[in-house]
């Protein structure tokens, strides 16, 4: 399965985010116009969502991506933990059959 | 004792080796090697660059691009896609110890911001620093800025916009068809706008204006980036900057 979902944060930036899973998320791109200090803690972000059981509610990606800055000492500035988590939520709410949009 | 600025003063180089001075210059004051360091310039080519988080192909139209010898680069800076024609913008860099400036990032922002500020009211310009990271004039944004930290050093670059050209940024990044309708050309042109907008002036007094607003109360010296630095940002433009892997990573 393949989603993708773009968030407008209130008063901030935009979080988009392209997922393909099956029963769990197998990869994942966080993207948008935010700021994230230091930027090379995106990949972290990213790496503790990947394994992560697909149908987990926002809360458990929020934690998980708080988490993730935490450990990587970073600061978001125009998104936060749970922006980007909605953004995970719909994208996935989104996905369609992998072979129906083009993506592998 | 305060601190000497080095100033560069303002160059035109393409996209790729504008990021990689910067680059460069991050690594040499975090070195202690140079000293905090502002640099002028502007892109030639006219160029796109978009934020260390954006997706390239979601948010230029690289064909486009192409065919316009506009070139594409991805900022090592968060924040969203810009477009840097040659003769209409003028793009600063601050690269300075972070402990220079207000830990709180918005606070950096203001300060920096502030210098923009200062420099446009030299021409008569009224502007007002708008959170998170733009300065607009009369609620139009005339510069964005972004800015990172990186062992302790803070790199902030941003763009004043001397003229505006709504139609070809458009063209050059991808909006929904929707959104390229007269309506939505016009809402743009209602929040962007260059500074000639507000001051008849030429781009090179656009220069010299916020030259003199970034410099007020430094002590500073007119320099140029050294042989290690230069020769750091060519290897950084050609490994890195000009690569489809760091362009198109996203």
């Amino acid at each position: 399965m393949h989603g993708e979902a773009r968030v407008k944060v209130a008063q901030g930036k935009l979080v988009s985010v392209k997922v393909d899973y099956e029963e769990t998320i197998n990869s994942i791109k966080i993207m948008g116009d935010f700021f994230l200090h230091p930027e090379a803690a995106i990949y972290g972000i990213e790496d503790a969502l990947l394994g992560m059981d697909a149908g987990s509610d926002r809360e458990t990606f929020r934690n998980a991506i708080e988490n993730a800055l935490i450990k990587y000492g970073a600061e978001v500035i125009g998104a936060d933990a749970a922006s980007m988590a909605d953004a995970v939520k719909k994208a996935i709410e989104n996905g369609v059959e992998s072979n129906k949009t083009g993506n592998a | 004792m305060k601190m000497e600025w080095r100033v560069i003063k303002l160059e035109m180089h393409d996209a790729y080796q504008n990021m990689a001075v910067d680059n460069a210059l991050i690594d040499s004051v975090k070195s202690g090697m140079s000293a905090p360091t502002m640099r002028f310039y502007r892109w030639k080519p006219s160029a796109v660059s978009i934020g260390s988080f954006q997706s390239m192909r979601d948010e230029v139209n690289v064909d486009k691009c192409k065919e316009l010898g506009v070139s594409c680069v991805r900022r090592l800076t968060g924040g969203g896609a810009v477009y840097h024609d040659t003769e209409g913008e003028i793009t600063y860099s601050v690269i300075a110890p972070e402990k220079l400036f207000p830990k709180n990032i918005i606070e950096s922002y203001k300060t920096i911001c502030g210098w923009i500020i200062d420099g446009l009211s030299l021409v008569g310009v009224h502007a007002e620093f708008a959170p998170i990271n733009d300065v607009v004039v009369s609620g139009k944004k005339v510069s964005g800025n972004a800015q990172t930290r990186r062992d302790g050093v803070l790199l902030q670059h941003g763009t004043v916009l001397y003229k505006t050209d709504v139609s070809k940024m458009f063209s050059l990044l991808n909006v929904s068809k929707e959104k390229i309708s007269d309506k939505a050309i016009k809402s743009v042109e209602e929040r962007v706008a260059g500074v000639s907008a507000y001051a008849d002036i030429g781009i090179e007094q656009l220069y010299e204006s916020l030259l003199k607003g970034f410099l007020a109360g430094k002590d500073f010296e007119f320099d140029t980036l050294t042989e290690e630095e230069a020769s750091e940002a060519d290897r950084l433009s050609i490994d890195v900057y000009s690569t489809d892997s760091w362009n198109f990573s996203r």
